[in-house]
């Protein structure tokens, strides 16, 4: 009871502070800070997921420094965003929603996106004024440290095969990839089937994409099966394609990207606005399972 | 209630599982399915377990027994009507069609109507008929539609099983309803009265899969015969992700089938018939949290009707219903101990209960209880070399407690080759009509005989072998099963009514050594050939075991093509044929062979994405008898060439 009341009275401090301050503009330089005077842990959702990524942050942050935890959806998340929107205070998000409510609420605050893939930040970042105030640590891992990873786990891995879906968000992407990559269109799940079976007879390994028009509770069955039975392995992006039964799963653990987080905020760049990096906690989990049942050797170097 | 949070620590580690769960669920907020880039929703929504310790299968090269595997690829165009014509294409099986629309399975040897030696599972859930012996075929109505794999383990494996996986193991692997969504139509019309019908509904939800199916076959059976066949199937399986990674399976299915029994033509098999009614409730609880720690648990209910009769004297007919109960429970746990250390260990219980009349002399339900205990090893020295140990400790009511161990050494000089030496020993226990029987009949002082199980001690050493780059897979054995306590049933007596010295007994023993190769070939990716050959030998031990000596052939032979001809023309090709057998069940009879063999020819053209059309032609080669001949004991199975056309299509 205590806790909560002093934790309001910072928040009124901290509100009276903010509303004398004055907004950031586009194009403006941002003013330097010691230290950050309070620090607020905006979730897209009150998940377990965000709590985890929070619990990361929270153990590598000294107890002194303010940190609070809120989630969109929650009755005191807008005093909380209202509250923290002060120039010496920073707003981490943690997910796609939460960077959305921040840019389009936070103006003076400096704001830390984590739990966020590239993709979705540049789709936000892109209607930003002042995009100086805005850093970032994505989630993915690109796709040519996924290509090296795999073949320092996996011998002999050559060909690489990616599906992704006509409608979904890496249509446009192919141009830049290595030679040894060969990107496979599905038009639907009618032709899923088919063309994992093609990947497969293409690829030594299917790497697999964020495409939620491929890869889903429904699909996945189907996807897994037929990979299988042509004995290519999937390459998964997160660890639920790892127990679904992908060969390796190559992602970022929800607690990790806190860590990595308290680490920017303990030592902050002195380009803030120009930090966006790819996240370096990258596991590589290997399903045994799957690999003794495919015949495959994983090296553990 | 979150300021709170600020200073409290949250959630223990570990809930990354469980946030997945809850983000599946976030998944279907419709702002989020609306945005069409990748989200943190697409890093840590949550999947349904596909591909578990039980759905993979063990590599051959690696595995402690001679293996086939029936694949979905080969499935997929078959256009069999019964499982058992798969089965053909299994090295040294023997498949035969019993009056009655009945299959004959076995494999090498004992082959008769009522084979009681070869253990079948669908998913881990045994169809062995507890009353009399024996797979329930009939009730067995699973289109290959429905089916992701048959592995089939040719040899004994009660370390793994229990008793009753005597000569051989199917394992039948149905396939996950996450694969089988929307509906699927197949219709076939052919001669001799065949009208199948196969009807599916399938389907999921963010946290389950489902599949309705509705099987119907119906046909007049051999010529000449009175066995129609009319047989309707309603199956239904149900996965839940009750959490990620823990999956519940419930399958249920009901059977009805109504088919006529006997011959016009042999007065001592009056034209009849009998229905059946039977029914499986199956739940299996997986927990694959942990891939180095499996843990399952099943339990199902299988039950039986069987409605029988006949009338020599139309004054006095004959009654012979059985009915019939098997409930199983059994835990199962896989653990990785540490690297190159595996281990599958378990235990369960089971009630079988029967009701015969006609078999066991009165009409009370008699109950008897097996309870198990099983350890399998699975130890890796180093990359070359495997060593399992295994065994089942059974405490049967009606055979006592025994163990039954197993033991296999593999060796792989390199990744596409691997020797294996294996030896083990298995029971096949009475039949609760069997052990029985005596009781009621045998003439002292047989009637207070106990039987005791039938054993089997085999050893075998094989190769298998990758060439080609994987498109040669060859499979050789050379095998010594040594028979002992074989149990003689009094056929003629019990069944055929001749002389009236009728009783059960153990007696007999028989060596049986020969060869089997198996070849699956793909020379270019648009065929596919297989092929199996077993030479036998048996030998009795005793002038007791002639009989079942007698039903060993001299040679096994299996061929399969799978072809895609240029354009949507697919043709596939089956041969099988065996050497003379005496049926045990028919040793006054003659011995018979598969004559010029059964050869049996599809041609399927697609129309469609998901539609074809398949032409069947069956037993091209027919001449002669299938099984029996007129100078068997039961009717004659006069071959005969059958067609029909099939359609397919699914939406």
């Amino acid at each position: 009871m205590t806790q909560t009341r002093k934790a309001w009275f910072a928040l009124f401090l901290t509100a009276a502070f903010c509303l004398f301050s004055p907004p950031t503009r586009a194009g403006e330089a941002i003013a330097p800070c010691e230290a950050f005077q309070r620090i607020l842990f905006l979730a897209s959702d009150d998940t377990r997921l965000h709590q985890e990524v929070f619990q990361g942050l929270r153990s590598r942050l000294p107890q002194d420094i303010p940190l609070v935890y809120t989630a969109l959806g929650g009755p005191d998340a807008a005093p909380w965003v209202q509250s923290t929107d002060c120039p010496c205070c920073l707003v981490v998000t943690s997910g796609t929603r939460a960077l959305q409510h921040a840019a389009e609420r936070v103006s003076r605050a400096r704001v830390l996106s984590i739990t966020i893939p590239r993709e979705a930040y540049d789709r936000i970042m892109a209607q930003v004024p002042d995009p100086q105030r805005y850093a970032a640590v994505y989630m993915d891992i690109p796709l040519e440290q996924r290509i090296a990873l795999t073949r320092r786990h996996l011998a002999g891995m050559e060909r690489f095969a990616i599906v992704q879906s006509a409608q979904g968000p890496f249509a446009a992407q192919g141009a830049d990839d290595p030679a040894e990559v060969v990107r496979l269109v599905s038009h639907g799940e009618a032709d899923l089937v088919d063309t994992f079976t093609r990947a497969a007879r293409q690829a030594d390994a299917i790497l697999t994409l964020p495409d939620r028009h491929i890869y889903n509770p429904r699909t996945i069955v189907s996807i897994m099966m037929t990979t299988y039975r042509q004995g290519t392995p999937l390459i998964g992006h997160s660890e639920a394609l790892l127990r679904a039964g992908a060969l390796l799963s190559i992602h970022a653990p929800p607690q990790r990207l806190g860590t990595e987080a308290a680490h920017l905020i303990r030592h902050p760049p002195a380009d803030w606005g120009g930090t966006r990096q790819h996240t370096q906690e990258q596991v590589v989990a290997v399903n045994e399972q799957v690999a003794r049942a495919l015949r495959i050797h994983v090296e553990r170097p | 209630m979150a300021l709170a949070r600020m200073i409290q620590p949250l959630y223990p580690r570990g809930t990354t599982a469980l946030a997945g769960l809850l983000l599946a669920g976030a998944c279907l907020h419709p702002a989020m399915a609306q945005e069409d880039w990748p989200t943190e929703q697409d890093y840590f929504m949550d999947l349904p377990v596909a591909l578990t310790a039980t759905r993979l299968q063990q590599p051959l090269q690696e595995a402690p027994a001679s293996v086939t595997v029936i694949d979905r690829e080969w499935l997929e165009q078959s256009e069999a009507r019964n499982l058992a014509d798969i089965l053909r294409q299994v090295p040294g099986f023997i498949v035969g069609r019993e009056n009655g629309n009945r299959p004959i399975v076995t494999y090498h040897a004992l082959a008769e109507q009522f084979v009681r030696q070869v253990q079948v599972l669908v998913d881990g859930r045994s169809i062995y008929n507890p009353t009399s012996g024996g797979v329930q075929w009939l009730s067995l109505a699973l289109p290959p539609q429905e089916i992701e794999r048959i592995e089939v383990i040719r040899g004994p494996n009660a370390a793994a099983y229990g008793s009753n996986s005597f000569l051989a193991i199917i394992n039948i692997i149905t396939r996950h309803p996450g694969e089988t969504r929307g509906e699927q139509v197949v219709t076939r019309l052919g001669s001799n009265g065949i009208r199948d019908l196969y009807l599916r509904h399938g389907g999921t939800t963010q946290q389950s899969a489902y599949r309705l199916s509705v099987y119907h076959r119906e046909d007049e059976g051999f010529t000449g015969n009175h066995d129609p066949r009319d047989n309707t199937a309603l199956r239904g399986r149900f996965d839940w992700d009750l959490a990620s990674g823990v999956t519940l399976t419930t399958q249920l299915g009901l059977t009805y089938l109504d088919n006529g029994f006997g011959s016009a033509t042999t007065p001592e098999y009056p034209e009849g018939g009998f229905t059946q009614d039977s029914g499986h409730l199956h739940l299996t609880l997986q927990d694959n949290r942990n891939p180095d720690a499996l843990l399952k648990v099943q339990y199902y209910l299988n039950f039986l009707n069987l409605h029988d009769g006949y009338a020599l004297d139309p004054c006095c007919p004959v009654e012979r219903d059985v009915h019939s109960r098997r409930h199983d429970l059994e835990v199962e746990s896989h653990l990785q101990l540490r690297d190159g250390l595996r281990m599958v260990w378990g235990g369960g219980a089971r009630l079988d209960a029967s009701r015969s009349q006609a078999y066991l002399g009165h009409d009370r339900w008699v109950r008897d209880h097996v309870y198990r205990l099983f350890a399998n090893l699975e130890w890796s020295p180093d990359r070359r070399w495997l060593v399992h140990l295994g065994g089942m400790y059974e405490s049967n009511e009606l055979s006592g407690s025994d163990l039954m161990p197993r033991l296999a050494l593999v060796y792989m000089p390199d990744a596409q080759h691997s020797l294996r030496l294996v030896a083990s020993r298995a029971l096949r226990s009475p039949s609760q009509v069997e052990k029985r029987f005596n009781e009621r009949l045998a003439p002292p002082p047989m009637s207070g005989v106990d039987l005791e199980p039938e054993e089997i001690q085999s050893f075998e050493l094989g190769y298998h072998g990758q060439w080609l780059g994987g498109r040669l897979v060859s499979d050789v054995k050379l095998f010594r099963d040594r028979f002992s306590d074989l149990i003689q049933i009094p056929y003629d007596a019990a069944y055929y009514r001749i002389g009236t010295d009728g009783y059960f007994r153990n007696a007999g023993d028989m060596d049986l050594s020969g060869v089997e190769g198996a070849l699956d070939y793909r020379p270019w990716a648009d065929l596919r050939l297989r092929g199996g050959l077993s030479l036998l030998d048996a030998n009795p031990q005793d002038p007791e075991a002639r009989r079942q000596a007698d039903s060993v052939p001299g040679h096994i032979l299996h061929l399969g093509m799978r072809y895609h001809l240029p354009g949507p023309w697919r043709l596939s090709a089956e041969y099988y044929h065996y050497g003379n057998i005496r049926w045990v069940d028919d040793s006054r009879g003659p011995a018979t062979d598969a004559g010029d063999g059964f050869l049996d020819l599809h041609l399927r053209r697609r129309l469609g994405p998901e539609t074809h059309l398949a032409l069947s032609l069956t037993d091209v080669l027919a001449s002669g008898y299938d099984t029996r001949t007129p100078a068997s004991l039961p009717p004659a199975n006069r071959r005969g060439t059958e067609g029909y056309v099939s359609l397919s299509m699914e939406f």
